[in-house]
């Protein structure tokens, strides 16, 4: 699924970064990369993102999480 | 001769400059080297017997050629011209720290690590194995707190031992063979450019010949065939693979505390109803405390400083005429003491903005504006420089290097100097205290900041809908966990920027002081022959004499529109230096107007000349004129070109003037002065 559509409380795994290899790069420098555990804080409206990868926690624009594709992890 | 320097290099907003600023002290020039276009600020100190030059590198995520910094940056290292480099950590965003030296490392230059912000580390509970980390990377790691200069003269042991080229960190076996095979296609680069190649790199790409370029595009086709993904991506997942790997070997985190606190306190700050108001309450009761708390300090000051003027009177007798006196007393004592009363207010400002730095509020400031920052085709990152700009213009536009995007950084910092910065504050303080009623001045002064924000906003859709029009960049950013920010680390940050604020009072505002004083005390005047005038006659004709006073009556027909006397005229144009002068340049002229009881304050002469209207029009002049010179030189140095800090001078002048003109206009009216 969308990283856009998840709900609060969801707990995840990156499966694949769709987009610019530009988004990527800048994605991967900051350390969220495919693979990683992704744990969504808050989704609300139209409003950033926020969710938990490897202890830190960052905001994400709602575009970018459009291009961010995760698979559920129980 | 000179000696082959050292590089420091590190991610953006790291403490470069201050680890940079604490090893070489006030010793620093701008260097410029050969083939490289951007100026290198470069400064030697001397340890053990040996000369050491350092050279500060611009910060970088990254050495693709992505922005020019990374670029020079790159040309630095490549012409292998130093000694080694000085990779700086941010010791708290250790994953993001290890990226930049996973590259410095394949250009198999000597490196010798520097892990700052260890203080951070440690108050969050977060355990690093340095030992463990330098053995597996092959690189001394040095840990300190660069800002308290702890961990720097190690650092110096370090560095004046020989600096080791670290043994390569090795990728997995499949992803070498392609290293050395791209290497031998493109004609024996090193390994470096073989990996820039792999990540589509422009520049080293285009070193090639035609042959070579032809050869490796194909291979590369062929090896994203094989990976089924992209070159780059392979590069980033070989990287980050040895990142997670280090990071779960070296490091530990603690799950529990700060998570709990962090996650409370953002349910709570960053809640879709409370956000906002949390935000603007917070700003109001900042200018609230700043007024309120500041206040009795300054009242103290303001005596001891009339205190002290009739005290140096007391060497002259009464009514002398003394040019020594009258430099001292008015010129010193009436130009720098008047600034200097408004220190508490400048340093409550400064704390309160660390306060936002050191707890992590600051970047949460970016979600909650981030809405409101895209109507003006800005993303919510473009508002943390605003918030520093309540401090000061200059580390504000500075700051906004953090903006990714060229236009919307520009952009960003055109308007970071309607943002009413600490210098501005003792002009609005002065202005606010003795016109408005004891009660309103929290929410007059708070009213005044936000006029500047919302001007500063329009003018920042304006520009990026003409100038600087182009798509908005979405918000990405970190949000460090919360942390209850030491008492001892706020005063340290408070300090940092507060003592310039105190410098400058001691050197540029004492100088501009006594060259103001020069050009309302001279020419002299003197009164005709055989009549004998009144002191306060000949102290007003002495005035209107003097080369300031012709000067501000040449400014009349632009100030008088706005209610403002020659007076005011020449206090505006005294503030382009700085804006504090203007508060001095007051002082000055009206205390030498002898028609005053001298041991009256500025707040009780100025409320005697100027009405309200034309003190709301000069309140709107001084927040919106034309930036001080440091900050139109730190434009010109961000933006590499004159047109932006030309045009934001006459820009603002503009609008200020426009805005103070009809604020009189209308409130004389009203008023009916």
């Amino acid at each position: 699924m969308v990283l856009s559509l998840a709900k609060p409380g969801f707990s995840s795994q990156i499966s694949h970064i769709c987009g610019e290899e530009s988004l990527f790069m800048r994605l991967a420098s900051m350390g969220i990369t495919e693979g990683a555990q992704l744990n969504v804080i808050m989704n609300e409206g139209k409003r950033p993102l926020i969710v938990e990868s490897g202890g830190s926690r960052y905001a994400i624009a709602r575009e970018i999480a459009k291009d961010i594709e995760i698979t559920e992890v129980p | 001769m000179t000696q082959r320097p050292f590089a420091i290099a590190g991610n953006p907003n790291v403490g470069k400059t201050t680890l940079f600023n604490s090893i070489t002290g006030f010793s620093q020039h701008v260097g410029n080297y050969p083939g490289v276009t951007i100026d290198k600020v470069e400064g030697t100190v001397r340890y053990k017997g040996g000369v050491f030059t350092f050279v500060d590198l611009p910060g970088a995520y990254s050495l693709l050629a992505i922005s020019q910094d990374e670029l020079a940056s790159r040309h630095f290292l490549e012409q292998a011209t130093t000694n080694g480099i000085i990779n700086i950590w941010d010791a708290s965003n250790l994953k993001q720290s290890l990226y930049l030296t996973l590259e410095l490392v394949e250009m198999e230059l000597p490196i010798t690590v520097y892990a700052n912000m260890t203080d951070v580390v440690r108050s969050r509970g977060i355990s690093i194995n340095y030992d463990r980390l330098s053995e597996r990377l092959g690189v001394d790691i040095v840990a300190g707190v660069a800002r308290l200069k702890k961990g720097v003269s190690a650092l110096m042991e370090s560095v004046e031992g020989k600096i080791a080229v670290p043994s390569s960190l090795h990728y997995t076996q499949e992803f070498e063979t392609t290293i050395k095979q791209l290497r031998a296609i493109a004609g024996g680069i090193p390994r470096w450019q073989a990996i820039k190649l792999l990540e589509k790199d422009k520049e080293i790409t285009e070193r090639l010949t035609t042959a070579q370029r032809e050869a490796v595009k194909g291979k590369i086709a062929i090896l994203e065939d094989e990976w089924g993904e992209k070159a780059t991506r392979k590069v980033v997942r070989e990287r980050r693979a040895i990142i997670d790997d280090l990071f779960d070997d070296c490091v530990h985190v603690p799950e529990r505390k700060s998570q709990f606190l962090t996650r409370f306190i953002d349910s709570v700050v960053l809640n879709k109803y409370a956000a906002l108001p949390i935000f603007f309450g917070f700003l109001f009761l900042m200018f609230q405390v700043v007024f309120t708390l500041g206040e009795p300090m300054v009242a103290l000051l303001e005596r001891g400083n009339a205190l002290l003027a009739s005290f140096v009177a007391s060497f002259w007798s009464a009514g002398s005429t003394s040019i020594l006196k009258s430099l001292l007393v008015d010129g010193v004592i009436g130009g720098v003491g008047g600034v200097l009363v408004f220190t508490p207010n400048i340093f409550l400002m400064f704390a309160i903005i660390a306060f936002m730095e050191d707890s992590g509020y600051m970047s949460r400031i970016a979600v909650i504006m981030d809405r409101q920052m895209s109507r003006v085709g800005l993303n919510g990152k473009s508002f943390i420089p605003l918030i520093l700009g309540f401090g000061c213009s200059v580390p504000a536009i500075m700051g906004a290097r953090i903006i990714e995007s060229r236009r919307e950084r520009i952009a960003t910092q055109f308007v970071v100097p309607f943002m009413s910065c600490g210098a501005r504050l003792p002009v609005l303080l002065l202005l606010v205290s003795a016109f408005v009623p004891a009660a309103y001045r929290g929410l007059a002064l708070s009213l005044i900041y936000f006029i500047g924000i919302v001007i500063g906003l329009i003018v920042a859709l304006v520009l990026r809908l003409t100038l600087l029009r182009g798509t908005k960049t979405p918000l990405l950013v970190e949000l460090p966990h919360y942390n209850i920010p030491s008492l001892k680390s706020i005063v340290i940050h408070t300090w940092e920027r507060g003592k310039h604020f105190l410098i400058k009072a001691g050197t540029v505002i004492l100088a501009v002081s006594v060259i103001l004083w020069v050009l309302s005390a001279f020419p002299r005047y003197k009164a005709p022959a055989g009549s004998s005038l009144p002191e306060t006659t000949a102290a007003r004709s002495q005035l209107e004499h003097s080369f300031i006073g012709r000067l501000g009556k040449m400014a009349k027909p632009i100030f008088a529109p706005m209610g403002g006397d020659w007076k005011i005229g020449s206090a505006f144009i005294s503030a382009l230096a700085a804006k504090e002068v203007f508060v001095s340049q007051m002082g000055i002229l009206l205390s030498l107007d002898k028609e005053d009881v001298p041991e009256t304050n500025l707040r009780t002469k100025l409320v005697k000349h100027y009405s309200l209207p034309a003190a709301l029009a000069f309140i709107a002049f001084i927040l919106l004129s034309a930036p001080c010179m440091a900050t139109f030189a730190i434009m010109k140095s961000e933006t590499k070109s004159w047109r932006w800090p030309l045009l934001q001078v006459v820009t603002m002048t503009g609008i200020a003037w426009v805005v103070a003109v009809f604020l009189y206009q209308v409130g004389a009216r009203i008023v009916g002065v």
